[in-house]
């Protein structure tokens, strides 16, 4: 086995006892979740308590099958897939866009709350370009003004959706 | 019945329903036309907007979304030898060939007219079959309604890709996920933490966004779409149109094929590809040339594109007679129904009629559209294809927030739509299927809803499910489908393990 295939195995492992452990915990307490307001045949706890612990006993199923594989499996027979899988997946480019793609929806949501819809949108839209390979951004930054004017236009005239116009300007 | 059809088809003739089938066809296209962008994408991301209009307006506009993407695969399977969704990979192996030997024009036609041959097959069978399935199963009470909730949930086998054991717990994760907020039938508060956001529970749209389009778009970001090549396409003479007699001698051949897709759409699970794949088989089977199969066939483009398409029709059966939805696709149009108040099932044929037929009605006008639209635009959707990466995602990011925010007016909702982006993208990337869990927030409400009102009438008593011949029928059938997903796996993973060690 690789050793991408066998840290990929590892985090699966990890994974799956991460589960295991969230979902023990969940059944454990989630009667204290649970807040009853009338009497009813079924506690209203019933439903997602057999729920999680269906889940607590299919997680560590999915632990047993993960050390199994880890353990029994002809090195190179395991997962031609996932080895394939985890090389073109695991590049550095991969993952400064994922961490900056996602940094780029947080500030949106804190964007969108603080300066509002219309200054927010075209800076994002801008920030995914250029995360995508924007050349001509200065032109793109134009069209992105015109796109967000005329979506917060077509929002509020047409669907009666008042977009955020941000707390800093109340 | 014929009554109804009559009224369905009337009350789908308004302009607002036929420019929102239409917007959808031309939306399906565009998104199917962009390799990279599936039609689920669209559906999910144009789903708030039938939250503001009619049934009759909303739900057909994202049939033709669906429909239409189905087509839109397979103009960069033909062109780019890139299938713009998994069905079109059948339609690539023929259709890219053409293309080759300068008969791009042809293929794209050909596609288009297999596609509209299934659609319209398989349109005829869900009206001939549908309705009077939902006679049959009229009298469902809530003890046969819970153990037909359960009988759907067993779809979840099928479509979890490799692990089932990762599909049942991403199902289960999104029935806990339904049972926050207050109890639609205790009115407890459940798994709130004090929270007053979390007290209307979580909304489905940021969910299905969350987990189907974020995903898609954090991978494209991260990853290089390879360049495309500029086409020159010919849509006149032989080698650019398919002629009425040509399709006349393949008339047959869309009918088999037809019939195959309809019969695998109307089994939960099993999906569109599977339907391509055999109807290509059949066709080369059956063909009296079928050494041209792979070099540029013309009947290796119909047969797939008719097969893949009939599916679109023949999955609203399940979806609309029992509330079962057969795949990620149905599962995000039942929720479409669901936030207009409709619950797909037994009852929804008596409850609205009026809707069902005219859904069925917008069904065929789908197909219209898609042929007139499709047919003079197949320059347009080229262009579209052609679309750089960064505008194509910097605009769809910002519809999915503003889709999101536009349900209820909350940055909560937006907040929710990041946290299921970067759960969906960690589930894509460790591979847990994202569709099961979307059935699973579907189907948990009304799972325990008729739960609950199951043991109220039997007191708590367990032993209603064995009274009840229905419900009896139902469990056992349950059971027999977990047994055969269990040995197909089973078989399946042999075959592969033996596979490997040749």
């Amino acid at each position: 086995m690789t050793r991408l295939s066998s840290r990929s195995l590892w985090l699966e492992l990890g994974i799956s006892l991460a589960l295991t452990g969230l979902f023990l915990y969940a059944y454990l307490n989630m009667e204290s979740w649970v807040i009853e307001t009338m009497p009813s045949t079924i506690s209203p706890a019933f439903f997602p308590t057999l729920t999680a612990q269906l889940l607590f006993w299919f997680s560590l199923i999915l632990v047993g099958v993960t050390l199994w594989v880890m353990f029994y499996k002809k090195p190179g027979t395991a997962d031609n897939k996932r080895k394939a899988s985890a090389q073109t997946t695991e590049s550095t480019g991969r993952v400064f866009a994922l961490i900056g793609y996602i940094a780029i929806m947080f500030l949106y949501l804190i964007g969108m709350h603080y300066v509002g819809f219309v200054i927010s949108t075209p800076l994002i839209m801008l920030a995914v370009a250029l995360l995508l390979g924007i050349r001509r951004w200065i032109i793109g930054f134009v069209c992105y003004v015109a796109f967000t004017l005329a979506l917060d236009y077509a929002a509020f005239h047409f669907m009666q959706i008042i977009l955020p116009s941000g707390v800093l300007f109340h | 019945m014929i009554g109804d059809i009559f009224t369905g088809l009337i009350s789908i003739l308004t302009p607002l329903s036929i420019g929102a089938i239409a917007l959808g066809v031309f939306t399906g296209l565009m998104f199917g036309a962009i390799p990279g962008i599936s039609g689920i994408m669209a559906i999910s991301i144009l789903l708030p907007l039938t939250f503001y209009v009619d049934p009759l307006v909303g739900i057909p506009m994202l049939l033709g979304i669906y429909k239409a993407s189905m087509f839109g695969g397979s103009i960069t399977a033909i062109l780019l030898n890139t299938p713009g969704a998994p069905p079109a990979v059948c339609t690539a192996m023929d259709g890219f060939p053409m293309n080759q030997q300068g008969k791009a024009g042809k293929a794209l036609n050909a596609a288009l007219t297999g596609s509209v041959f299934g659609d319209m097959f398989s349109n005829v069978l869900l009206v001939c079959v549908a309705a009077p399935l939902s006679y049959l199963t009229l009298k469902v009470g809530p003890v046969e309604q819970c153990c037909l909730i359960l009988l759907a949930l067993t779809v979840v086998g099928s479509i979890s890709g490799t692990s089932i054991i990762k599909g049942i717990i991403c199902s289960g994760v999104g029935i806990l996920l339904a049972c926050v907020g207050v109890s639609g039938t205790t009115g407890a508060m459940r798994m709130t933490f004090g929270s007053e956001q979390l007290i209307s529970g979580i909304a489905l749209i940021p969910m299905v966004i969350g987990l189907l389009c974020l995903p898609e778009i954090i991978h494209q970001a991260s990853s290089r779409i390879t360049q495309v090549i500029k086409q020159k396409l010919e849509l006149k003479g032989e080698n650019g149109t398919l002629s009425l007699r040509e399709v006349k001698g393949f008339l047959p051949l869309l009918v088999r094929s037809s019939i195959i897709g309809s019969i695998i759409g109307a089994m939960p699970g099993l999906g569109a590809s599977p339907a391509a794949f055999m109807a290509y088989s059949e066709a080369q089977r059956t063909s009296k040339h079928p050494e041209k199969f792979g070099k540029g066939a013309v009947e290796g483009v119909l047969a797939p594109e008719a097969a893949n398409n009939a599916v679109t029709g023949s999955a609203m059966i399940p979806l609309l007679t029992l509330g079962i939805p057969g795949d990620d696709v149905t599962a995000v149009l039942m929720g479409a129904f669901l936030i207009q108040g409709i619950t797909p099932g037994p009852n929804i044929f008596f409850e609205n009629t009026v809707t069902v037929y005219g859904i069925f009605a917008s069904l065929f006008l789908c197909d219209i559209l898609l042929y007139i639209i499709a047919k003079f635009g197949f320059r347009i959707w080229i262009r579209i294809g052609e679309l750089p990466k960064h505008l194509v995602f910097s605009v769809v990011t910002i519809f999915a927030f503003l889709g999101t925010y536009s349900i209820n007016q909350s940055l909560f909702d937006i907040l929710c739509l990041i946290l299921f982006g970067i759960l969906g993208y960690a589930m894509r990337r460790f591979r847990f299927p994202a569709g099961p869990m979307i059935i699973g927030f579907i189907l948990g409400p009304l799972l325990e809803a008729s739960f609950d009102q199951t043991m109220t009438l039997s007191d708590g008593s367990f032993m209603i499910f064995l009274q009840k011949p229905v419900a009896v029928v139902l469990l056992l059938l349950t059971v027999a489908a977990v047994a055969s997903i269990i040995r197909a796996r089973m078989r399946r993973s042999k075959i592969a393990e033996l596979a490997q060690e040749a």
